[in-house]
């Protein structure tokens, strides 16, 4: 008795070793990885997805030698839905496609245009087990998805990891563009009282290089890519586009801006230029009421570091020299706002800083009535901007190099 | 009345299994999550919910320690006579069966939906319910020692998910705290809340066998007091990150460990809440299947409980499966019928168990009483 349970347990861990996974085993080998994704609206009315499938055996590891290949496989596939689409890549890919390592989606402009288009592929990221919800959205800008996908990044061999990278250092250093990731996207789209923007990617046509001849160059790069603005959306259609300043001023009052330039001209000579990198900032919407009529307060406080000049004084001279190009710094950016504000409520009629959001928060029970007509009200919503800009450093040179 | 079962458990094993079983609905799919329309108002229900609570699990402990050395059943019978005893009885193991196979289904469904998605479901949920027949059958000890172990753990695990996530988190989705539809807003989440709570039932089966039965009405408010903090902690959290996509997804704790992202190398951590939803509902699952089997065989007279078993380990695999066609049947039965259900079953045990006992202690008193007379 005391043998036989023994064998029996013996035999159930070995079972359990060798059926891990059960029915869902996927040997690693079988995998297609997904490094990037793009869908778009094809002319006939269907989905279009066009990914890049890794090639792991394309993939140089460490010490050793460069492998002369692309090192992913682009395959487009259509469908009637995003699912048909994604599934549709069985026929095409001899390994089972695995979404996981997918960071970066792009959506095609005519599928980003139509109502309910972007809804449904979010739909499919939301809901399926593989995919992640940390994917970054991007939307094309100007060139068809097959375009796109066949950017190449110098820095990067994976397109995927290329468009990651940028996404994060654009952000990060210069904020000129915003790239959500699905669930900030999702949320977004959900909120009452603001639209979504997401940030654009466009193509850059380089000069064709002679080739060299070596045998690391089987291709020239001709086409890379490049995140320049955002696009503005109304629910998920997309509006229209914005320029990299106007961007940066809905940045602003999103409170989103981590950093950048702006350029002042020189208070002491007009035609000199100073650039100011953005340090600490934080932006508040303050809503009021006045006489029943919402009134937007935006107040923006930043700290900047003065980072280059053109010019030739002393930088520590007096303080009305200091306090102007605080004054230019603040009306810089008020400028940039008022350029993201003139276009939003002109051209775009979308809200897209959130401030019905915040009249939401700060008036829930007369935010009820006013929602129904929050788009009327934004087109003549009186929005005051209010730029606090402290100089706080000068880097490491307190003067400029003095030519004689 | 033999109690048939040897086993003791301690204090903090029965804290233990309390709050874990509170937790199961939590961390698989969250009913109450999906009754609430703003997720900035969604933390009161919680408090609301937990605190109406508090005087029905006063009850049920009080009830039980008027009988210490004897369990939900044995009293039922000796309160009630033997018809209705039989009768309330088998209604109260009803419930806990009930409580078992819809847990079983559920960590099931869930099993296949976010971890094992080409695996069959009866492939999971019968050898669950083995692996919980066999538990069962050797007594509550073993049970008891798991959750005694696992708890610290799975807290410790619900934190850290809590915690991870700050960097997605939006505090102005915490506000405005407003009901646009009038504070009717908060019956349908906090009756959801509290209808989980209905589930205490079970420590009228617990009592006797803990080792200071005495302690067991602090064990059981500071159950409640600790469930609060989580469900505060969580909710709030959710509602940080989500949103107004806070009442959209199946799994809540799930969804939220799949957000996590730190720094590109602190991610993909929702292994862990599989590990927190396997040990959380398999302990439940086996608690209240423990104590339908020995309750059963304490209702019928068995002198053993351990041959009941595997029959009716099959039973709730079997019923488990039938009750329910999916999981969105599931969903919806639990957001509405179970609510309205549990609360009033509740109520009418509860009911009948205190009549029985006053009528008894009346008669009790009447007997001496009228021999003098």
């Amino acid at each position: 008795m005391r043998i036989r349970a023994k064998v029996l347990l013996i035999c159930i861990i070995l079972g359990c070793l060798f059926s891990s996974g059960c029915w869902d085993r996927v040997e690693i080998e079988d995998m297609g990885l997904v490094t990037l994704a793009g869908f778009d609206r094809t002319e006939d009315g269907l989905i279009k997805l066009s990914v890049h499938i890794a090639k792991p055996f394309a993939i140089s590891g460490a010490g050793q030698d460069i492998i002369d290949e692309k090192p992913f496989w682009p395959v487009t596939t259509t469908g009637h839905t995003v699912f048909q689409a994604v599934r549709n890549l069985a026929s095409e890919s001899p390994r089972q496609v695995f979404w996981a390592h997918c960071r970066v989606l792009l959506i095609g402009e005519r599928l980003a245009r139509e109502a309910n288009g972007i809804a449904q592929v979010l739909d499919f990221f939301m809901r399926d087990l593989e995919t992640r919800n940390n994917v970054r959205l991007l939307v094309v800008k100007g060139a068809s998805l097959e375009e796109i996908m066949s950017a190449r990044f110098e820095l990067e061999r994976q397109p995927g990891r290329g468009f990651e990278g940028l996404s994060k250092v654009v952000e990060t250093r210069k904020s000129t563009s915003l790239i959500p990731t699905l669930l900030e996207f999702c949320r977004e789209l959900e909120t009452d009282g603001i639209e979504p923007v997401l940030g654009a990617a466009e193509i850059v046509n380089r000069p064709t290089e002679q080739p060299e001849q070596s045998i690391l160059h089987d291709t020239v790069v001709s086409n890379s890519a490049q995140i320049s603005g955002m696009g503005a959306f109304k629910g998920d259609r997309l509006l229209g586009w914005l320029n990299d300043s106007q961007s940066r001023g809905v940045l602003w009052v999103r409170g989103k801006v981590e950093s950048g330039i702006i350029v002042i001209s020189d208070p002491l000579e007009e035609n000199r230029l100073i650039s100011m990198e953005i340090g600490q900032t934080s932006s508040k919407i303050i809503p009021q009421l006045i006489d029943g009529r919402p009134v937007i307060k935006v107040r923006i406080e930043l700290d900047a570091v003065f980072a280059q000049t053109e010019g030739q004084f002393p930088l520590l001279s007096d303080e009305e020299t200091w306090a102007s190009m605080e004054s230019r710094l603040a009306t810089a950016i008020r400028n940039e706002v008022q350029s993201a504000l003139n276009i939003a409520q002109e051209e775009l009629e979308s809200d897209i800083f959130g401030f019905g959001r915040a009249v939401y928060i700060k008036y829930p029970r007369e935010w009820q009535v006013m929602k129904d007509y929050w788009d009327e009200i934004f087109l003549t919503l009186d929005v005051q901007v209010e730029v606090l800009g402290k100089i706080k450093r000068s880097s490491l040179a307190f003067r400029m190099v003095k030519t004689r | 009345m033999n109690l048939l079962e040897r086993g003791q458990i301690s204090g903090y094993q029965f804290f233990a299994l309390l709050v874990l079983s509170r937790l199961v609905p939590v961390i698989l799919i969250c009913p109450t999550v999906t009754l609430v329309n703003n997720p900035a108002t969604a933390w009161p229900n919680d408090i609301i919910g937990s605190l109406l609570a508090v005087p029905l699990v006063w009850l049920i402990v009080h009830l039980g320690l008027k009988y210490p050395d004897q369990t939900i059943i044995g009293y039922t019978k000796k309160l009630l006579g033997p018809i209705g005893g039989m009768l309330v009885g088998s209604l109260i193991l009803w419930f806990y069966f009930m409580i078992a196979f819809s847990v079983l289904r559920t960590l099931g469904e869930t099993v296949a939906t976010g971890l094992l998605e080409e695996t069959p479901i009866l492939v999971f949920l019968v050898s669950a319910a083995f692996l919980i027949a066999n538990s069962a059958r050797g007594g509550m000890e073993h049970n008891s020692r798991i959750a005694g172990m696992m708890i610290p753990l799975i807290i410790f695990f619900l934190l850290l998910v809590v915690v991870s996530t700050y960097n997605l988190m939006d505090p102005s989705y915490l506000r405005p705290f407003f009901f646009a539809e009038g504070l009717g807003e908060l019956i349908w989440p906090s009756a959801s809340v509290l209808s989980f709570y209905t589930e205490y039932l079970v420590i009228g089966m617990l009592i006797p066998y803990l080792n200071n039965p005495r302690s067991a009405m602090p064990l059981s408010m500071g159950a409640i007091l600790t469930i609060i903090v989580i469900l505060i902690t969580h909710c709030i959290a959710m509602a940080a990150v989500f949103g107004p996509l806070f009442n959209s997804t199946t799994f809540p704790a799930f969804a939220l460990a799949r957000m996590v992202s730190l720094g590109d190398f602190f991610e993909r951590i929702e292994s862990l809440i599989t590990i927190v939803w396997i040990f959380g509902a398999g302990i439940k699952c086996c608690l209240f299947f423990w104590a339908t089997m020995v309750g059963l065989a304490q209702l019928l007279d068995l002198k053993d409980f351990r041959p009941l078993a595997y029959p009716l380990g099959a039973l709730m695999v079997a019923i488990g499966v039938l009750s329910y066609e999916s999981l969105i049947d599931l969903m919806d039965i639990l957001t509405e019928a179970m609510i309205v259900f549990s609360i009033s079953f509740i109520i009418l045990i509860l009911s009948a168990l205190y009549i029985g006992s006053v009528s008894k202690k009346n008669l009790r008193d009447g007997i001496p009483n009228a021999d003098q007379g």
